[in-house]
């Protein structure tokens, strides 16, 4: 779907936040990138979405991939909602950006908030949400235009352990579905284990791939349970233990 | 304990009160140093006509000088935040503005604006309409950067971004600038009629107050400090009241 080639990124202070990136990302895989903070996963993110502009090297989009207004879904840590919007008219956005009218999105909105379990919620504002209802609003709000990539920068960093897995459960549930492609950040080994089919893990300062773990877990509901999640837990410590510098 | 730190500014209050009637009618303080509350009651009720007239015409200015600012206040600070060259252009003048005292303004304000009620209100409003300015300026350039990605990222247009997310973000901003405007409005409004009843305009309770001082009434001018006392607390109270209302049905409370 898309290649980088030596992506590099340097800010204007100095900082080196990526060196050369090279990689691919295909149609329907679900890449985690996992790193500790402040390796550049967030600049990564936003240079694949457009937001920003690598200083050297090159994104080549396949013939017909390249990204328009509403192609990219992009969820962020917080879920960075409207405050004084319903949950409806949150995931409305960017429909309404593109100039749909909400009578004729009203189906479509339905059924995206049904998807992430939020069937009776349409008329709750922000406020009245917890933590975990409030991500997933994000994320409804990020699928509703159909995007061809989905990034996600830590988006369930913040919340308790068992929100989290029912999240991280209910994502990969819609991932199996839809096939959307996905680019995932984190910087917690079971969640990448969990969630990816493909891993790279990041060194920092300058932010580098150092290494790239394929994943092949069954794709079975009880997964968090079963041994192969295990091994490959403990496959991705051994390599970051490998890659990454004493800190 | 709540409804004891609630009744407190009252209770301090009235005890104050009392103090005061005592020490008067105690050291006999003549009524035109110091008149003891009951005194100044007695001199709002036999005149109580005149006083809440004149009140009348001080709100009055002050409420048009309000929704003046509002309005003026609103106005600059949307074109700061859609033109550079606005913000620039603007935002040293506004400065100047603030920092002139209106007392040294307003004699020339009062020769330049021909009627007289109109005057008042522009000087009012010159005072009143910074914290407006600057509160939203402020509101208007602290939108959520994530949310602006956001924005971008779904290609939404400059007026897009303006109407559905920089202002409503803005709005909380607005309001709390508007708070400090009706008391400033109120402070200009009388400042503003103590200059142009040297000129024989008096109809506000500034008029009141002079005319009090010279015939040395001083009972009846305590009343009109009262008068205007309640009155900027009034004010401030039910535009605090305005602001929560509105915050709670626009959902952003909390
Ligand atoms: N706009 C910016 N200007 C300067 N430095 C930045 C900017 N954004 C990020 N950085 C720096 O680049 C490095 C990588 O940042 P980031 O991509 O946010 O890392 P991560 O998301 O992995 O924690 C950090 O050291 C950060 O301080
Ligand atoms: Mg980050």
């Amino acid at each position: 779907m898309l290649r980088l080639t030596s992506v590099g990124r340097r800010f204007e202070n100095g900082v080196v936040a990526l060196a050369g990136i090279t990689t691919q990302i295909d149609r329907g895989e679900f890449v985690v990138l996992l790193g500790p903070s402040g390796c550049g996963k967030s600049t990564m993110l936003r240079i694949l979405s457009g937001l920003d502009a690598p200083d050297s090297g090159a994104l080549t989009w396949d013939d017909g991939a390249r990204p328009g207004p509403g192609d990219i879904g992009f969820v962020f840590q917080d879920a960075t909602l409207l405050p004084w919007a319903s949950a409806e008219q949150n995931v409305f956005l960017p429909l309404r950006l593109a100039g749909k009218r909400f009578d004729a999105s009203r189906a479509v909105i339905r059924d995206t908030l049904a998807q992430l379990g939020l069937a009776g919620f349409e008329h709750a504002k922000p406020a009245a949400l917890s933590g975990g209802m409030r991500m997933r609003v994000a994320i409804a709000r990020a699928l509703v235009s159909c995007p061809k990539l989905l990034l996600m920068d830590e988006p369930f960093a913040a919340l308790d352990e068992f929100t989290r897995h029912r999240l991280q459960d209910d994502l990969h549930a819609l991932w199996r579905e839809a096939r959307t492609t996905v680019v995932f950040v984190t910087h917690s080994i079971y969640e990448a284990a969990y969630l990816a089919s493909r891993i790279l893990v990041m060194t920092p300062r300058p932010g580098r791939i150092a290494a790239e773990i394929s994943c092949a877990l069954a794709e079975a509901a009880d997964r968090r349970t079963d041994p192969a999640y295990a091994d490959l837990v403990a496959e991705v410590t051994e390599t970051l233990h490998a890659v990454m510098p004493a800190c | 304990m709540l409804t004891m730190e609630r009744t407190a500014p009252v209770a301090f209050g009235v005890l104050a009160l009392i103090i005061w009637q005592g020490a008067v009618s105690l050291m006999q303080v003549p009524a035109y140093v110091l008149p003891s509350p009951i005194a100044i009651l007695a001199a709002f009720w036999s005149d109580h006509d005149s006083l809440l007239l004149s009140l009348l015409s001080t709100l009055a200015v002050t409420a048009a000088a309000l929704i003046a600012a509002a309005s003026l206040g609103m106005v600059l600070a949307l074109a700061m935040a859609v033109s550079r060259l606005a913000r620039a252009a603007i935002q040293p003048w506004a400065v100047v503005l603030q920092v002139t005292p209106v007392v040294a303004i307003a004699p020339l304000i009062i020769i330049w604006v021909d009627q007289q009620f109109a005057a008042l209100v522009v000087c009012a409003t010159i005072v009143a309409f910074f914290p407006v300015l600057s509160n939203t300026a402020a509101g208007l350039a602290a939108t959520p950067p994530e949310l602006a990605d956001l924005f971008r990222l779904n290609g939404a247009t400059r007026c897009q971004t303006l109407f559905l997310l920089r202002l409503p973000a803005a709005l909380p901003y607005f309001l709390a600038g508007l708070r400090i405007a009706g008391t400033l409005a109120l402070v200009g409004a009388v400042v503003a009629e103590f200059v142009a009843s040297s000129g024989g305009f008096a109809a506000g309770l500034a008029g009141r107050i002079l005319e009090a001082g010279y015939r040395l009434e001083i009972p009846r001018m305590f009343a009109a400090l009262t008068l205007l006392a309640i009155a900027g607390i009034v004010i401030y109270a039910a535009l605090g009241s305005f602001e929560r209302v509105i915050l709670r049905r626009f959902g952003a409370g909390s």
